[in-house]
C-alpha cells in the first residue's frame, strides 16, 4: 500500500512540476499579497490588543493558508482531468487500491504546499520575523503547513470526485479563498 | 504468466443508466486465443459492455466471467488476467513513454531488471524505442495507441480488451495496430475482445464477430458465415459497346438471377463463390468484349443492413 502511494504520489508530483503555470501563480501570488499588506496594514498592530508587533509576522500564517489553498486546487483539477481521459481507469484497472490512488493524487498539491511553506518561512525569516521556538518552531510550522496542504488536497479530491469536472473544481476556490479573507487568519478575532 | 484455457463468458448482461438500457442482456462467449470483434455504431453499447467486463462498471443484470472468474465478485483476480487500452489513449501528456511504463509496470508489482527488459522489450515491440523518453503530449494519434496497447501488455494478460483502438489513425498506423493484435493471438495465445465501428477492421481481424445494436446483439458468427447467411456475390459486367447489352443479358442469365445494376450494365447474383472465372472464360468463348467486370462480394455492412434495417454508415448519424 505505501509502495502504491508512493507511485501514485511520485507522479503527481512530476506532472505538477512539469506545468510552470500551474505552480508560479500559487507560489507568488500569496508572496505579493505578504508584501502589500506586511507594509499597507502596519498600522493596524498599533490597534489595542493587536498580537504581534510586526504585521509580517501576523500575516505569515495566512501566506501559507492561501498558498496551500491554491495548491489544493492542482489535486482536484488532476484528479478531474484523470477521469475525464480514463488515466484513473487506466489506474483502477491495475491492482493499486483505491485509497491508495486517492491518497497518492494529493502528492503533488502536498510536494507544492512544502516548497511554498519553506520560501514563504524563508522569505519571512529574512524580512525580521522571529520565531520563539527556534528551529524546532520552524519545523512545526513547516509539518503543520504540509498538514494544510494534506487537508486543501483532500478537499479537491473531494471536489474532483463529486463533480467529475476541472472545471466544477477550479470554480469552488474563488469562494474558499473568499472564505480565508473574511476568517479570523486575516485579522485577529478580538479586533473583527 | 501462463495463457489463461478460459475466455470470457456472459449470460443475459445488462446495463441500465436511469431510463436508459445502454446493454440489454447479452448473451457471449469468446474462446481461449480467439480475436472477437464487436461490431456496431457509436451508443450501441460497446464501450457499456467491455466497461462491465473489465470490472469497470457493475452489471445492473446477468453475469459473466472473464478469464474465468466472475466480474462483480472477483474484480481483483479478472484485473489481473486482463489488459486493457480503452476508447481513446488515457495517457498523461507530461509523463515520458517509459515513465508511463515504469508506473504501470509497478503498479502491477513488476520491479528492477525484469522491469527495465520489460519496457525496452514493448518499447521495440511497437516501434516507440526512440520516442521513449519524449513526453507523451509530443505524440501523435498513432504513437499514443501504440503506448497504450504496450501498457495494456506490460503485465504479460491472457486477454486483451481494445476499445475502438483505431479511431482516428491514419491508414498506415491502423495496418501497423492490426498487424500487432493479430500476431499476439496467433504467436501468444492472447485472446482478443475487439470492440469496432469499422467493418474492415473486424472484417481482417477477427475470428468472429458479433453485431450489438440498441444494447442487443443482433447477429453473431465468422465474417464468412454473416455474409453467407445474406447473401451471395454480385457480378456487374459493362460492355464495351451497348449495343451488345442484350446478348450480356443472355449470357449472364446462365449463372444466376439478375440483380439491381448501374445504367448501362448487367449485374446477376451468382449462384455460387468463385464462378467468376466461368463467368469470364464464358465472355471470351462468345467473343463478348467487356469494359469492366465488378465482382461485389457481401459485406459486414451488408450484414448489419439485413438485420437491423439499416447501414452502419447511416446508424453513426442516429
Amino acid at each position: 500500500m505505501k509502495h502504491q502511494v508512493w507511485l501514485i504520489a511520485r507522479r503527481s508530483v512530476v506532472r505538477t512540476f512539469r506545468q510552470p503555470g500551474t505552480w508560479i501563480p500559487p507560489l507568488t501570488f500569496p508572496l505579493m499579497l505578504m508584501a502589500v499588506n506586511s507594509n499597507g496594514l502596519r498600522a493596524a498592530t498599533h490597534l489595542p490588543g493587536f498580537p504581534t508587533t510586526s504585521f509580517l509576522a501576523f500575516f505569515l500564517p495566512f501566506s501559507f493558508l492561501q498558498g496551500a489553498l491554491f495548491a489544493s486546487g492542482i489535486a482536484g483539477v488532476d484528479l478531474a482531468r484523470d477521469i475525464d481521459t480514463g488515466f484513473l481507469n487506466r489506474l483502477a484497472l491495475t491492482p493499486v487500491r483505491g485509497s491508495a490512488l486517492l491518497i497518492g493524487q494529493i502528492g503533488g498539491a502536498v510536494g507544492l504546499g512544502a516548497l511554498q511553506a519553506c520560501v514563504y518561512l524563508g522569505v519571512g525569516l529574512a524580512f525580521g520575523v522571529h520565531i520563539e521556538t527556534g528551529v524546532a518552531g520552524a519545523f512545526v510550522i513547516l509539518l503543520l503547513a504540509v498538514l494544510i496542504a494534506t487537508g486543501w488536497g483532500t478537499l479537491g479530491l473531494w471536489l474532483a470526485l463529486r463533480t467529475g469536472s476541472s472545471e466544477g473544481v477550479q470554480s469552488q476556490f474563488p469562494l474558499l479563498f473568499f472564505a480565508t479573507f473574511i476568517s479570523s487568519m486575516n485579522l485577529p478575532r478580538n479586533l473583527i | 504468466m501462463s495463457r489463461s484455457d478460459q475466455g470470457i463468458e456472459a449470460v443475459g448482461l445488462r446495463r441500465q443508466f436511469k431510463d436508459i438500457e445502454a446493454v440489454a442482456g447479452i448473451d457471449l462467449r469468446v474462446l481461449p486465443g480467439e480475436i472477437y470483434g464487436f461490431l456496431g455504431p457509436n451508443g450501441a453499447g460497446k464501450s457499456t459492455t467491455v466497461h462491465m467486463l473489465t470490472t469497470l462498471l457493475p452489471p445492473s443484470g446477468g453475469r459473466a466471467t472473464v478469464a474465468g472468474f466472475d466480474v462483480a465478485k472477483q474484480g481483483s483476480q479478472v484485473r489481473a488476467s486482463i489488459g486493457a487500452a480503452l476508447q481513446e489513449a488515457a495517457l498523461d501528456p507530461f509523463l515520458t513513454g517509459v515513465e508511463h511504463l515504469r508506473l504501470q509496470a509497478s503498479l502491477h508489482g513488476i520491479r528492477g531488471d525484469e522491469r527495465k527488459r520489460l519496457i525496452a522489450q514493448l518499447l521495440d515491440r511497437v516501434g516507440l524505442t526512440s520516442a521513449g523518453t519524449r513526453k507523451v503530449r509530443t505524440y501523435s494519434g498513432g504513437m499514443k495507441r501504440r503506448l497504450d496497447l504496450a501498457l495494456a501488455l506490460i503485465h504479460d494478460p491472457s486477454i486483451l480488451f481494445l476499445d475502438e483502438p483505431t479511431t482516428g489513425l491514419d491508414p498506415q498506423s491502423r495496418t501497423a495496430l492490426w498487424d500487432e493484435v493479430g500476431r499476439l493471438a496467433r504467436e501468444e495465445g492472447v485472446t482478443v475482445f475487439l470492440t469496432t465501428q469499422y467493418l474492415e477492421e473486424a472484417d481482417v481481424l477477427a475470428d468472429r464477430v458479433g453485431i450489438i445494436d440498441h444494447g442487443r446483439i443482433v447477429a453473431e458468427g465468422t465474417p464468412a458465415q454473416l455474409k453467407a447467411q445474406i447473401g451471395k456475390p454480385t457480378v456487374e459486367v459493362v460492355p464495351e459497346s451497348p449495343d451488345e447489352l442484350e446478348r450480356l443479358r443472355a449470357l449472364l442469365r446462365r449463372f444466376g438471377a439478375e440483380t439491381a445494376a448501374r445504367p448501362g450494365a448487367f449485374a446477376v447474383q451468382l449462384e455460387s463463390h468463385g464462378t467468376l472465372p466461368e463467368v469470364v472464360r464464358a465472355l471470351d468463348a462468345e467473343n463478348l468484349h467487356a469494359a469492366q467486370i465488378n465482382l461485389h462480394e457481401p459485406s459486414l455492412d451488408d450484414v448489419f443492413l439485413a438485420k437491423t434495417g439499416r447501414t452502419l454508415e447511416g446508424a453513426e448519424d442516429e
